[in-house]
């Protein structure tokens, strides 16, 4: 009785992971939680891609930088605008720096108006899906 | 790729028409086809996958004592033809090399054998005592796969060596 011939570990890890995403985007039903889905989806992309922490500091410096944008256009008080600047320029692992600067980035989209922020949602949503796709295909895992 | 600024002008940001086909991008992950090989799928050992898997209706390839209803035979019979198939199975495996490539069966699917007691012919006489040397044979085969387990590395062997001596030496 011959027994069953694997695939690579690597390559059921990522088919793994890219289901898992897959089946939480295909329940996801608003925008706010297609936004949230596409941001685990990166994390876990940057967690996993061959270098960890330079693919996270791009990431980074680009979501921080449309982070401020938001956080412009929002006119907030000092202080809040200060908890969002402590929140994207804090310290610690890259990769908690971009988790950090995605959680600051959906909090600031939230305080938009309704319309602007359902757009802005599943605009990043968009975005941020077809980045963590690019970064966990560049090894050519598939 | 830079994340387009949601702000800028739509007209500029809009995707082009081939990039929706990049939208959903992960879940359009290659799945393997029908007709590939079964790498990767979960196969209970020593199952056979499903592409040898036969049709609901079709006992061809079945065992013999699929071919006639269990009602009409004996007991005894029946329990004789699942000896049979099972000696040629195991006659099999020691020739083609399954003792040196296969995977040792879990605990878990020798319980679940003992349970289902095929090898009873529905004879409670057999059933019970085949179950009770299946128990026993379950306990004796525990001990010697605990025993392979801390053969298998070094520090184990030695870790276990190390506190039968001292239990030994505390003991006397």
């Amino acid at each position: 009785m011959a027994t069953t011939r694997r695939e690579p570990q690597r390559v059921r890890r990522a088919r793994r992971r890219a289901a898992y995403h897959a089946d939480r985007a295909r329940k996801a039903t608003t925008p706010a939680q297609r936004y949230r889905v596409a941001e685990d989806a990166l994390v876990s992309a940057v967690a996993h891609a061959p270098q960890p922490a330079g693919t996270a500091r791009t990431v980074h410096g680009e979501v921080a930088e449309h982070a401020r944008k938001v956080l412009e256009r929002l006119e907030l008080g000092s202080a809040s605008a200060a908890l969002a600047e402590h929140h994207l320029s804090r310290s610690g692992t890259e990769r908690q720096r971009l988790a950090a600067a995605l959680m600051c980035l959906r909090g600031l989209i939230a305080r938009l108006p309704d319309t602007e922020r359902d757009r802005l949602y599943e605009h990043y949503a968009r975005h941020l899906d077809e980045e963590a796709h690019r970064i966990s295909t560049q090894r050519g895992d598939w | 790729m830079p994340i387009p600024d949601p702000w800028a002008d739509p007209d500029s940001t809009r995707a082009p028409a081939h990039e929706h086909a990049h939208a959903h991008a992960r879940e359009a992950v290659p799945q393997p086809t029908e007709s590939a090989d079964t790498a990767g799928e979960v196969v209970p050992f020593p199952g056979i996958t499903t592409s040898q898997d036969t049709d609901s209706d079709s006992t061809g390839q079945m065992a013999p004592t699929e071919q006639v209803p269990l009602a009409k035979r004996s007991g005894w019979n029946s329990a004789a033809a699942v000896w049979a198939v099972e000696a040629r199975e195991t006659a099999a495996a020691a020739m083609d090399g399954s003792v040196w490539r296969a995977r040792p069966p879990s605990l878990r699917d020798l319980h679940a054998r003992v349970q289902r007691a095929e090898w009873a012919g529905d004879i409670p006489a057999l059933r019970a005592v085949g179950q009770w040397f299946g128990y026993l044979s379950l306990a004796i085969t525990a001990i010697g796969y605990a025993l392979l387990w801390i053969a298998r590395r070094p520090f184990r062997l030695v870790l276990t060596v190390l506190i039968t001596v001292l239990v030994v030496v505390l003991a006397i």
